[in-house]
C-alpha cells in the first residue's frame, strides 16, 4: 500500500527502504502501529498469526531508540521464540541501517553472556517472563532497567490468562514505575495477540490501569478449512479413549514424507505413542520424522525446528510446544489428533500451515473416539460464525504477588505505600484490598501467622522503611525458584556411554522412571530405550530393541474444552444431521444413543443411570467442559450426601459427569429440585471445596509459587530424605496447625475460581433449571456415558460417612451383578460394549 | 484389640501402639520433623511435636505402662534438634512417669540428648519371646517387632480406594504403624495368612483376606 509523500507523515524513510529492499509493502495495520508509537501511545496489536505483527510493534520503536537511546524489552512465552525473533530484529536493524545490539536472555543463556549483558545491556533484549523477573531481582535493577522505552508482550493471548501473565503485568508495572522516575521518558507497552474475543480487556491488562490502550486491528482474512479423517468403516472408531490409534492406518496412508506436516496431539504421552506407532508402520520415514514436546531436550527440539526449516524433517509429532513461534517455517499440512479443546487453539494450530498473510489454513482432524466427530462438526460451525474464546486475566493471585514482593525486595527494595500503589496499577491487582496486600506482606516478612516466632522465615525485612532481603541464602534460594510454572520432580535421561553418561535426551517424571527396572524398555523422545541405571537425578539409557515398551505418563492438568466449544457441541447435537461428513459418520452412534437412551436437544439436560458390578451410576451431561463439571459434580454429590449417609465418587470429562455409588441407590429420590437450586450456592460451594481433594491438589502449586514449599533441586541434593513429604501430608499439617495461612486461602480461592467459578456455575444451574430434564435408566453404558466409565482417572469423593463406616462397607460382599451380557458388567464395560456393535 | 502372639497376650491400640505386659511399643515417632523442615527454610507450621508428646503421655496414663519402647526413629534428624526442641522434650520427659527406651533407627544416627534420659537398646534386643528391631528383619524361633516402613493398607480399587495406617502382623514378625503425626505411609502387600489391622478414626478394624 503506497501513501503519497507529503499528504501525511508516511512510512518512515528507513523502514520504507528496508521493506522495499525486501520487496515487501507495509500493511495498513503496520503503518497504523508505527504512527501510534510515534504519538507516544501504548496498546494492543490484534492480528492473525503470520501477518507481520512483530515488525508492526518494533520498527518505529527501534528507530527512536537508535536516535535517542533507551532500551527495548521483548517478552516471548517460549525460549525457542526468543532466539528466532532476535534474528528477525537484528535483520531489521541492519536493513534500516541502525546500530542496535540485539540479544536474548533466557534460562538457557550461558552465564558468561549474562555477565556481559550485565556490564553492557543490549539495546534490544529478548526474554521470557521468568528471565525478566530474574533481572528485576538484581540489586541494581532500578538503574539497569530504568531506561526501558519499549516493552513488547508477544503472544499475549497465551500469557494473559495464566500466572505467567500476572507475573508480566507486575513486571510491567514495575518497569513503568522505573521509567517514571526523573529524568525518565515514559515507557510504551505494546502487546501482540492472535485471535481472542476480549480484546479490550487484553489491551488494558497489557498497559495497566493507568494507561489508555490503542487498539490496532488488521483486517487480514485467515480462512481456516477443516477436514476430518474418517475411517472406511465407522464402527471401527471406539466409543471412548483419548490416545486413539484407531485411525493409524488411515493417517499413515494420508501422510506423505514429501510434504511437510505437523501432527498436533494433546499430551506428551500421546506424542510418544503416535510417533512410535507411525514409525513402526513406516520404518523408512525415520530420517524425516521428528518429535517435539516440552520434555524433549532443547537440542533435539532445535534440531527438529531446523529440520523443518531446511526441509530435512517433514513429519513432526508435536504438543502445544509448537503452537507458538513466529519464525517457524510454515508447513504444508497440519493434523490435529483428538479433541481440539478450543476454537482459538485450533485456529492457531491450523495457522501453522500457509503461514502467510491472507493464505488459507488447512487442518485435518483425526478423531480418537466416535463422539469427537460431533465436537469437530461443532468447531467447524463455530469457525464459520467466527466465534472464539475469551482469555480472562486472573484475579489478584496472592502467591504470584508474594513472589514478586521478594523479587523486588532483592532488586533495590521498596516501601510499603509505593509498592501497594504500584501493584494496584497492574490490571489483575486493580481491586487488591489493603488486607490482601497485608496478607502477602505477612507471608514474606514473617512466613505467615504460625511462624511469627521463627526468625528464619523473615525473608523480607524493613530497613528504615525500605523492604529488602538481608539473608544471602534466602536470595539464592529465591532466584533459583522464580517463575510460576510448577513442574514435578524430573530426572534427566542421558545416553549411557562410559560411566558418566553422554548426551541428554530430555526430562522424565521421576515417578514414572523409578517404576522401571534396570533393563526395562520404555519409549521416550521418540526412541525405544532400555534403562541401564537410575542414580541421583540421572537415568542412563541405551538404545532398546524395537519391541513393546512403556510410554511415560506425565502428570498434569488435562486441558478442558472451552465454554464456547461446549455450547457449540450442544447446538451441534441439537441441530444434528448437517451435511458435513462427520454427521454421516457419527449417525449410527447417535442412533444407538437414541435407541438406548436419548440424544439431548439444546433445551434438555440428559440424566442417565445404570447399574454395574461397580455399583450404581448416575450420568449428567451439561456439556460445559471438564472444570465446570468438576465443580458441579462436587456440588451435586455434597447435596445428595446431605440427604442421607452416602459415599459417592465423582468422575468428569468434557461432556458430563458420573456419580458412582458402590451400593444400590434409588437416584430419583435424591434428584430433588433442590439439587439444582441456586439458593445457598456460595455456602455449598465453600463446603464442597473443603470436602474434596481439589484444594489439596491446588495447594501444592500455590505453595511452590509463593516460595513456600521449595523442594527444588537445591534442597534435594543437600538434604536428601530429611525433608521429603508429600504435598498432601504438608497440606494436612497446614490445615491442622495453621488453618488461616493465606496460602490455604489462596488454594481454596483458586479452586473456587477455576472449578467452582461461581458465576459460571450459577449460569450453568440457571441454564439447567430452564432445561427439561430427560431421565433415562439404561441397560449399561451408552455412547455418551462410555467415555466417562472408561476414562475415569482421578476421581474425587464426597461422603457423609466416616472412614470407618466406609471401610466396613467396603468389606461387605460385592453388590449383585448385572445379568451377563449387559455392557456395564465387565470391569471397564468396554469389551461388552464393543461386542454390541 | 487383644491378640495372642508367641504365647503372649498383646493389645493393639488405636493410638498406633502395642501394649505388652507393662510396656507400650511405638515406632517412628519422628520428633522434630517440622523443625527439620524449618531448619532448611521450608515454612512448615509447628504443632506436631507438642501433639505427639501429649499423645505419648496420654498412652502411658491410659495404660498404666511403666515403659515406652520406641522401635527406632524417635527423632527425625539432628537438624531438627534445636535447643528449643531439646528443652521441650526434656521437660515432657521429666513429667513422664515411665522409662523411655530406644532401639535406634536409621534416623537416630546420634545419641539422644542426656536430658531426655533415653536408655538405648541394641537393634535386635530380645526380651521374653520377642525381639525388637527397627527395619524388618526376621530370625527363626523368635517373634520380631519392627517399624521403619510406615505401613498403610489400601482397601478397594481405583476411585473407591481407602487408605489407612495399619498394623501388619505376619507369622514371624509384627510391624507397627508410624506413631508421628507428620508422617506418610507406604502401601503394603501382605502375604496370605498375615493379619492387617487398620487404624481408623473410630478405632481399629481388622481387615480379612487382604491380597
Amino acid at each position: 500500500m503506497h501513501t503519497p509523500v507529503g499528504l501525511r507523515e508516511p512510512v518512515p524513510d528507513r523502514i520504507r527502504r528496508f521493506f522495499t529492499a525486501r520487496g515487501w509493502t507495509p500493511s495498513g495495520f503496520q503503518e497504523e502501529a508505527w504512527e501510534a508509537w510515534n504519538r507516544g501511545e501504548s496498546g494492543l496489536i490484534h492480528v492473525p498469526t503470520g501477518s507481520g505483527k512483530t515488525y508492526a510493534a518494533t520498527l518505529a520503536a527501534m528507530l527512536e531508540i537508535a536516535d535517542h537511546g533507551g532500551q527495548m524489552i521483548y517478552i516471548t512465552p517460549l525460549k525457542a521464540m526468543a532466539r528466532s525473533i532476535a534474528e528477525a530484529l537484528a535483520d531489521a536493524a541492519s536493513g534500516m541501517g541502525l546500530k542496535l545490539s540485539v540479544e536474548s536472555r533466557t534460562g538457557d543463556t550461558a552465564s558468561h553472556i549474562r555477565a556481559r549483558q550485565k556490564r553492557k545491556p543490549p539495546d534490544i533484549l529478548l526474554t521470557t517472563p521468568e528471565s525478566l523477573s530474574m533481572l528485576m531481582s538484581e540489586p541494581d535493577a532500578p538503574t539497569r532497567l530504568g531506561n526501558v522505552r519499549a516493552l513488547i508482550l508477544d503472544e499475549w493471548h497465551e500469557l494473559l490468562d495464566s500466572k505467567r501473565g500476572t507475573q508480566c503485568e507486575l513486571a510491567a508495572a514495575r518497569l513503568r514505575a522505573f521509567s517514571d522516575r526523573p529524568p525518565g521518558r515514559r515507557m510504551q507497552t505494546w502487546a501482540l495477540s492472535a485471535t481472542l474475543s476480549n480484546v479490550a480487556e487484553a489491551a488494558q491488562a497489557a498497559v495497566g490501569t493507568a494507561g489508555q490502550p490503542t487498539l490496532v486491528h488488521a483486517n487480514v482474512p485467515r480462512p481456516v478449512e477443516l477436514e476430518t479423517l474418517l475411517p472406511t468403516d465407522v464402527s471401527r472408531l471406539p466409543w471412548s479413549g483419548h490416545l486413539g490409534l484407531a485411525l493409524l492406518p488411515e493417517l499413515g496412508a494420508w501422510l506423505d514424507p514429501a510434504r511437510s506436516t505437523l501432527i498436533f496431539v494433546n499430551t506428551r504421552a500421546q506424542a510418544e505413542l503416535w510417533f512410535q506407532a507411525l514409525l513402526a508402520k513406516n520404518p523408512d520415514w525415520e530420517p524425516q520424522m521428528g518429535i517435539h514436546h516440552g520434555s524433549v531436550d532443547a537440542s533435539e527440539r532445535t534440531r527438529v525446528e531446523a529440520g523443518l526449516a531446511d526441509g530435512t524433517v517433514t513429519i513432526v509429532v508435536a504438543t502445544a510446544s509448537l503452537d507458538l513461534g513466529v519464525d517457524l517455517a510454515p508447513v504444508e499440512r497440519v493434523v490435529q489428533i483428538g479433541s481440539p479443546k478450543g476454537i482459538g487453539r485450533l485456529m492457531q494450530r491450523a495457522g501453522r500451515s500457509g503461514h502467510r498473510p491472507g493464505a488459507t489454513s488447512r487442518v485435518l482432524c483425526v478423531p480418537t473416539h466416535a463422539l469427537q466427530l460431533v465436537e469437530i462438526a461443532a468447531v467447524r460451525e463455530a469457525l464459520a460464525r467466527r466465534e472464539v474464546e475469551a482469555r480472562t486475566p486472573l484475579n489478584a493471585p496472592l502467591d504470584v504477588l508474594a513472589q514478586h514482593l521478594v523479587t523486588c525486595a532483592l532488586g533495590g527494595g521498596w516501601t510499603q505505600d509505593e509498592m501497594l500503589a504500584e501493584v494496584r496499577r497492574a490490571w489483575s491487582y486493580r481491586g487488591l484490598t489493603t488486607q490482601a496486600f497485608d496478607a502477602a506482606l505477612g507471608l514474606v516478612t514473617e512466613g505467615g501467622r504460625s511462624l511469627r516466632a521463627y526468625p528464619q522465615f523473615r525473608k523480607v525485612v524493613p530497613d528504615a522503611g525500605v523492604y529488602r532481603v538481608p539473608d544471602p541464602d534466602v536470595a539464592r534460594l529465591h532466584r533459583g525458584s522464580i517463575g510460576t510454572i510448577v513442574s514435578d520432580v524430573t530426572v534427566s535421561v542421558r545416553w549411557h556411554t562410559g560411566s558418566w553418561g553422554g548426551g541428554t535426551l530430555g526430562q522424565i517424571d521421576e515417578g514414572f522412571i523409578s517404576g522401571i527396572p534396570p533393563g526395562g524398555p520404555f519409549h521416550f523422545a521418540g526412541r525405544n530405550l532400555e534403562l541401564v541405571s537410575l542414580r541421583e537425578q540421572v537415568a542412563l539409557v541405551r538404545p532398546g530393541k524395537p519391541r513393546r515398551g512403556i510410554t511415560p505418563h506425565w502428570p498434569g492438568n488435562k486441558l478442558p474444552i472451552s465454554g464456547s466449544l461446549g455450547a457449540a457441541v450442544r447446538r451441534a447435537l441439537d441441530q444434528g444431521g448437517g451435511a458435513a461428513a462427520e454427521w454421516l459418520a457419527v449417525a449410527p452412534l447417535l442412533a444407538e444413543q437414541a435407541r438406548m437412551s436419548h440424544v439431548p436437544a439444546a433445551t434438555e439436560l440428559l440424566v442417565e443411570d445404570c447399574v454395574s458390578a461397580e455399583g450404581s451410576h448416575l450420568f449428567v451431561f451439561p456439556f460445559e467442559g471438564r472444570s465446570v463439571h468438576e465443580g458441579l459434580g462436587a456440588l451435586l454429590a455434597l447435596r445428595m450426601c446431605r440427604q442421607r449417609p452416602l459415599t459417592l465418587s465423582i468422575a468428569v470429562n468434557d461432556y458430563g459427569m458420573e456419580l458412582l455409588s458402590p451400593e444400590p441407590l434409588a437416584w430419583d429420590e435424591l434428584l430433588t429440585p433442590t439439587i439444582w437450586s441456586e439458593d445457598g450456592l456460595l455456602d455449598d460451594i465453600l463446603a464442597s471445596v473443603n470436602a474434596t481433594e481439589l484444594a489439596r491438589r491446588r495447594f501444592r502449586d500455590v505453595a511452590r509459587v509463593a516460595g513456600f514449599v521449595n523442594l527444588g533441586p537445591v534442597h534435594k541434593r543437600n538434604t536428601g530424605r530429611q525433608i521429603q513429604a508429600s504435598s498432601s501430608l504438608l497440606f494436612d499439617v497446614f490445615l491442622r496447625y495453621d488453618v488461616e495461612n493465606p496460602l490455604l486461602t489462596q488454594a481454596r480461592r483458586e479452586v473456587l475460581e477455576v472449578h467452582f467459578d461461581e458465576r459460571r456455575l450459577r449460569s450453568t444451574l440457571t441454564r439447567i433449571n430452564t432445561c427439561q430434564i430427560v431421565r433415562r435408566t439404561t441397560e449399561g453404558a451408552t455412547p455418551l456415558s462410555m467415555p466417562l466409565i472408561a476414562d475415569r482417572l482421578q476421581g474425587d469423593r464426597a461422603s457423609s460417612q466416616t472412614d470407618a463406616q466406609r471401610l466396613r462397607r467396603a468389606m461387605e460382599p460385592e453388590a449383585p451383578r448385572l445379568p451377563p451380557g449387559s455392557p456395564g458388567s465387565t470391569p471397564r464395560g468396554r469389551r461388552a460394549a464393543r461386542s454390541r456393535r | 484389640m487383644l491378640l495372642d502372639l508367641a504365647g503372649e497376650t498383646v493389645r493393639l491400640l488405636a493410638e498406633r501402639a502395642v501394649l505388652w505386659r507393662r510396656t507400650v511399643l511405638v515406632a517412628d515417632v519422628h520428633l522434630g520433623k517440622s523443625d527439620t523442615f524449618r531448619h532448611f527454610g521450608l515454612p512448615v507450621p509447628d504443632g506436631d511435636l507438642d501433639t505427639d508428646l501429649a499423645r505419648l503421655s496420654r498412652l502411658v496414663l491410659d495404660t498404666g505402662a511403666e515403659r515406652v519402647l520406641v522401635l527406632g526413629d524417635l527423632v527425625h534428624s539432628a537438624n531438627g534438634l534445636n535447643p528449643d526442641v531439646v528443652d521441650r522434650v526434656a521437660s515432657w520427659r521429666s513429667a513422664l512417669d515411665a522409662e523411655l527406651e530406644l532401639v535406634p533407627g536409621n534416623h537416630d544416627r546420634f545419641d539422644p540428648p542426656a536430658s531426655w534420659r533415653v536408655r538405648q537398646r541394641p537393634d535386635g534386643h530380645v526380651e521374653g519371646p520377642f525381639r525388637f528391631v527397627h527395619q524388618p528383619h526376621t530370625r527363626a524361633g523368635v517373634y520380631t517387632w519392627c517399624g521403619h516402613v510406615h505401613p498403610a493398607a489400601v482397601v478397594g480399587r481405583g476411585r473407591h480406594a481407602l487408605r489407612f495406617a495399619c498394623f501388619w502382623l505376619g507369622a514371624e514378625q509384627g510391624m507397627l504403624p508410624a506413631f508421628g503425626t507428620f508422617t506418610g505411609g507406604l502401601a503394603v502387600r501382605p502375604a496370605p495368612g498375615d493379619r492387617v489391622v487398620a487404624v481408623t478414626s473410630e478405632g481399629l478394624i481388622a481387615l480379612p483376606g487382604m491380597r
